[in-house]
């Protein structure tokens, strides 16, 4: 069993506090991943789980102890560091076995070990070679084949992708979630690229300045982001930002963006009513609810056509990438790729404000949650 | 000093899965390439586990069954694998050392006889190539000898000797070029003394075990391999007997 509970845990170092105060459970066998800008705090957090840390305030509980002050080597736990740490005087097969002989498990069992993981990570042909000949993807299959050899409850990985180029990546991420589902770990993930915790996480937990802001599965995290930063950080291109004023009429409730009236969704015009219409708002609008034409499957009376200068169009293939403004406000949607405009032209864009989100301006939280 | 911290830990080139594996002299520099420094380390522990003088063919039997280990890509940990080989064919190489060293010096002093004698008459050319024969055939039986042990610690010593003549006349070229590489080694060492007096220290031992196992290994194999299929072939027979 190891599930970790996270209560009120902090940590500061002298007067600086970078973790402040967080609760998160983490259920057994749950791939969980800590995402957030530098600086956020997650990579303290995985050292506070390791033991690498000291927590400074609160409890940390893996299964149902407090393991605030059990070391490091005690806590059934394995790391995977970003820059592999893997010996360089060693073999592959010997820095693999090399905790199971601190251990001073039984020389069968290590052998055992390191080959079935070695077989798992394809890496059997790299046993007997040192990490200098391996290519950073194959280091990265070491330093993971190290983690599993210990077979522990919890693994902990701190950005292990990070030194490999894209496409080793995109393959490394398949695997380690392959990996998850075989081992049937816990598996705490500490990234700052949302497109692996997107990709990989069964939740996320979205960290800024040592709080977090939001946890919950990458779907909803998509869809229901619950301020201005997680809306911004979760998704790429990021959300759009518009300022928005809300006026009441016989309608009900109009929200404006500069000159045009926009419509709003029944989800959200309940939720705006019970806003105070003097404060200023954002309206949030992904990228993809840009369009140039209007969508078929959305009510036409939550469409509005907005006119767009395209600043920039970035083709990535299946689709294309439009930097430009809307009445002066930087915009960046995602049209397909038959969609023919150079940089300088305007274009009607088609919002498809079912999917808006409403923020306010000065907290930053969202009025749709 | 970051240059040479990042020029440790810098990222290699990547080791392709399917690349066809050296064969030949390739394997061989591929090894020595590999594990230049265990084979210093290793020529460290056969001089000193020579030192008694009585326990040098076990010291080098030890080497040697590294050296085969290096070549067949195993994984290794040096003392503690030199030390359980050492262990175990302490009494077979100490024996097999005794006899070989004695036919050895019976050879040597063979050659020097008849080489005295063949100066004064001609009819002792004969028995002079006989002993020169038998004194380079005995180090290179020994090679064989050492390197089946080393490969099959499990057979039996007649099935070893058997195994080692075997390979020795399926092969003897590869045995005799990797011994006139061992030779080449120390003459080496004798003509430029004292500037070369750090190759015993650093490679002639274990590299010299190395590239002796390399070249006989393939003989041996054969020999060890024509053994067990007679084995089987007779205990498939056996029961046969019994029931007639």
């Amino acid at each position: 069993m190891a599930s970790i509970s996270l209560r009120k845990v902090g940590k500061s170092f002298g007067a600086l506090k970078v973790v402040h105060d967080i609760d998160l459970e983490i259920a057994d066998k749950e791939f969980i991943i800590l995402v957030g800008p530098s600086g956020c705090g997650k990579s303290t957090t995985l050292r506070m789980i390791a033991g690498l840390e000291e927590v400074s305030n609160g409890d940390l509980v893996i299964g149902n102890t407090i393991v605030n002050d059990v070391p490091s080597k005690d806590r059934d736990i394995a790391m995977v560091f970003q820059n592999y740490a893997l010996y360089p005087h060693m073999t592959v097969y010997k820095n693999m076995a090399f905790g199971l002989e601190l251990r001073r498990a039984p020389r069968e069992v290590i052998e055992q070990k390191v080959r079935e993981a070695a077989e798992i990570l394809d890496i059997t042909h790299l046993l007997n070679r040192k990490p200098k000949a391996l290519s950073g993807g194959q280091r990265q299959r070491v330093a993971l084949g190290r983690a599993m050899v210990r077979s522990p409850e919890v693994f902990l990985l701190d950005e292990p992708l990070s030194n490999l180029d894209a496409k080793l990546r995109s393959t490394m991420r398949a695997e380690i979630t392959k990996l998850h589902r075989r081992l049937d770990a816990t598996f705490i993930y500490v990234t700052h690229d949302q497109v692996e915790a997107m990709t990989m996480a069964d939740r996320i937990v979205v960290m800024k300045d040592g709080h977090i802001q939001q946890v919950d599965t990458p779907q909803s995290l998509y869809d229901n982001p619950v301020n201005m930063f997680v809306a911004g950080f979760i998704g790429a291109p990021q959300m759009n930002f518009l300022p928005l004023t809300l006026e009441r009429s016989d309608k009900g409730t109009i929200a404006r963006f500069k000159n045009h009236s926009l419509p709003l969704p029944e989800r959200l015009a309940a939720k705006v009513a019970e806003a105070d219409y003097g404060r200023a708002f954002m309206l949030g609008l992904r990228p993809e609810n840009l369009g140039e034409r209007a969508p078929v499957d959305v009510d036409p009376a939550l469409v509005a056509p907005l006119e767009f200068l395209v600043d920039l169009a970035e083709p990535m293939g299946a689709e294309v990438h439009l930097n430009g403004s809307l009445e002066g406000h930087s915009v960046v949607a995602r049209v397909s790729s038959r969609c023919r405009v150079q940089a300088g032209e305007s274009v009607t864009l088609f919002a498809d404000l079912s999917a808006a989100h409403i923020f306010d301006a000065e907290t930053q939280q969202s009025l749709g949650l | 000093m970051n240059f040479l911290v990042n020029l440790y830990f810098r990222e290699g080139p990547g080791i392709d899965k399917n690349a066809p594996a050296p064969t030949g002299l390739r394997l061989l520099a591929h090894v020595a390439g590999r594990e230049w420094w265990e084979l210093i380390k290793l020529n460290v522990l056969v001089i000193a586990f020579s030192l008694p003088l009585v326990t040098l063919p076990a010291a080098w039997f030890a080497a040697t069954r590294i050296g085969v280990m290096m070549i067949e890509d195993r994984n290794i940990y040096l003392l503690r694998d030199f030390w359980a080989a050492f262990r175990a064919g302490f009494w077979r190489a100490t024996g097999f050392g005794a006899l070989l060293l004695a036919g050895g010096t019976l050879a040597v002093l063979a050659v020097q006889s008849y080489a005295a004698l063949a100066l004064e008459s001609l009819i002792y050319a004969a028995p002079l190539a006989l002993a020169i024969a038998m004194a380079v055939l005995i180090p290179l039986f020994a090679l064989y000898l050492f390197t089946a042990l080393a490969m099959d610690m499990a057979a039996t010593s007649v099935d070893l000797i058997k195994a080692a003549a075997l390979g020795l006349l399926r092969n003897p070229l590869a045995g005799l070029s990797a011994l006139a590489v061992i030779c080449a080694l120390w003459i080496a060492h004798i003509l430029f003394y004292p500037a070369s007096v750090i190759l015993p220290v650093m490679v002639n031992f274990s590299f010299g075990a190395l590239i002796g196992s390399f070249g006989v290994m393939g003989g041996v194999r054969f020999g060890l391999a024509r053994l067990s299929s007679a084995q089987r072939a007779g205990e498939r027979a056996q029961p046969e007997i019994q029931m007639a």
